[in-house]
């Protein structure tokens, strides 16, 4: 193999996973301060450290297969928690039932879409991106949790 | 997915980490073949296979056949 003098270490490669544990603690953080806390800054660092954690996710071409496979798995359950949530304001906006004919008729004529009306958390794109972002750390973990399990089955 | 990894690597006296070393990854993912918790790709089970100088079938065990 030919001598590549920026190839990663073991010290590297250890780091990425450790990375991504510090990464998912600081999103649980960030976003428990964003539900009680929404108004401070306290946890900028979090939010840091949370952001380094994602992007090393994906800039992941030095890490080894392993951790690209645990990564790959929270990309899925990001996916997965964005479909949710697009399928279900599809749902409410299709087969709208709290619209009713008399609102139309009687009321201002303005008809109050479901997916209007949600709690305003859900259409702030940063509380979303928190949610995506635990999403994927809990699918990381997931895929942790999961090979140890087949692990200690086998065994 | 079974495979003699550990036993190849104690036969050598090697660590988990000398060994990641010798394979380009990282002692996580040593652990993780060792132990079944993540099945090594067709080129890491290549460069295991080379490593150890013996067939991959004779490494990995796919319970299947």
């Amino acid at each position: 193999m030919p001598y590549d003098p920026k190839a990663p270490t073991q010290a590297d490669r250890s780091r990425a996973y450790l990375m991504m544990w510090f990464g998912g603690a600081a999103t649980i953080v960030v976003a428990a301060q964003y539900i009680i806390a929404p108004a401070s800054d306290a946890f900028g660092i979090g939010l840091g450290l949370s952001v380094g954690s994602l992007l090393g996710s994906v800039i992941a071409w030095r890490a080894d297969e392993y951790f690209r496979s645990l990564c790959a798995m929270g990309h899925r359950w990001a996916i997965g928690l964005v479909a949710a949530y697009l399928f279900a304001l599809f749902v409410m906006r299709t087969f709208d039932l709290s619209h009713s004919p008399g609102e139309q008729t009687v009321a201002s004529g303005v008809r109050e879409n479901a997916a209007r009306t949600l709690p305003a958390m859900l259409h702030d794109a940063y509380f979303l991106c928190l949610a995506t972002a635990l999403a994927f750390h809990a699918g990381y973990a997931s895929a942790w949790v999961r090979g140890r399990r087949e692990a200690d089955e086998e065994a | 997915m079974k495979n003699r990894l550990k036993v190849l690597r104690a036969e050598r006296n090697w660590s988990q980490a000398e060994l990641a070393m010798r394979l380009d990854v990282s002692r996580q993912a040593v652990n993780a073949i060792e132990t079944g918790k993540h099945d090594p790709s067709l080129p890491l089970a290549f460069r295991i296979a080379r490593l150890f100088a013996l067939p991959i079938e004779t490494i990995f065990d796919d319970e299947q056949g």
